[in-house]
């Protein structure tokens, strides 16, 4: 019998999503820590 | 619907997911005793305190009690709060109890400072509570700070779950359950930055969504998928046995 291992791969939508949706939340992130430092700043309303 | 109504009607709506979602998490907390689920929980309550308060205003009408603990709970610990769970659950222990203790100062001193605050409920725009109505000096100043600790701890953290779970390719609902807690948590902070730039509901809307995301996202995290059976991979140069 020959040797076996368990390939890990997501199923095909995984892998095009979770991507995508990670990089938009790290831009959202940075994008509503601008926002925040701009009120802060006084160049967003309070 | 008009606007008043849903005023109203949206933070109750937040407000009943919040306090169902923190029921939820207090009674995994009972059975586990982990502190993650205690201050998520504990987040939670105050995520519901602060729906209601809205809500109140939105049906009843103003009141400075209602202000206080709406501007205290919804507006300056809940994100911060939540984060503190994240903070527990990813950080070394030491580092967690040490942020805690700097979150609890700063909470006792936002306790003080919005229970002592001068309010003009005349200077708020529109049909929604806003922080226009704190007339003393240094209290809305407190609420980017914490909310700027809730945002990378909370999001950040679900983010930085999702993406362990995805190099790993190990319990996919995790990564899905993370990337729903992640952007739930982004939108009040959203709606808040858009109520802000004059958008009538945002942050209303933005609560719940964001509420409803986070629950669902919680229940898709914690309860896992039927197991997929593996796929067998033949190794070319493996040797028989």
């Amino acid at each position: 019998m020959a040797n076996q291992r368990t390939e890990r791969k997501a199923p095909a939508s995984y892998e095009r999503v979770v991507p995508i949706a990670l990089g938009v939340i790290l831009l959202l992130i940075v994008f509503l820590g601008l926002i925040t430092f701009a009120v802060l700043f006084g160049f967003w309303p309070q | 619907m008009s606007v008043e109504l849903l005023n109203g009607i949206l933070p109750l709506a937040s407000s009943l997911v919040a306090f169902v979602f923190a029921v939820i998490v207090l009674k995994r907390w009972s059975t586990r005793k982990r502190l993650y689920l205690l201050f998520w929980g504990i987040g939670l309550f105050y995520y519901e305190i602060g729906g209601a308060m809205e809500a109140w205003y939105g049906l009843v009408g103003w009141s400075p009690w209602v202000f206080r603990l709406w501007y205290l709970f919804g507006a300056i610990l809940v994100a911060a709060w939540l984060g503190q769970g994240t903070v527990f659950l990813l950080v070394r222990r030491t580092w967690a109890w040490t942020l805690f203790g700097i979150l609890a100062v700063g909470s006792i001193y936002a306790v003080y400072k919005v229970f002592t605050a001068q309010l003009d409920p005349s200077l708020m725009i529109g049909h929604e509570l806003s922080g226009h109505a704190i007339t003393s000096g240094g209290v809305r100043i407190l609420t980017p700070f914490f909310n700027l600790y809730g945002l990378l701890m909370l999001v950040g953290g679900a983010a930085w779950s999702a993406w362990l779970f995805w190099r790993k390719r190990v319990l996919l609902n995790r990564v899905t359950g993370n990337i729903l807690i992640a952007v739930g948590a982004l939108a009040p902070g959203f709606g808040g930055a858009f109520q802000r730039a004059g958008l009538p509901l945002a942050l209303y809307a933005g609560e719940f969504i964001g509420a409803v995301l986070m629950f669902i996202g919680f229940l898709y995290a914690t309860h896992p998928a039927p197991a997929q059976k593996p796929r067998p991979v033949q190794v070319p140069n493996a040797t028989s046995i």
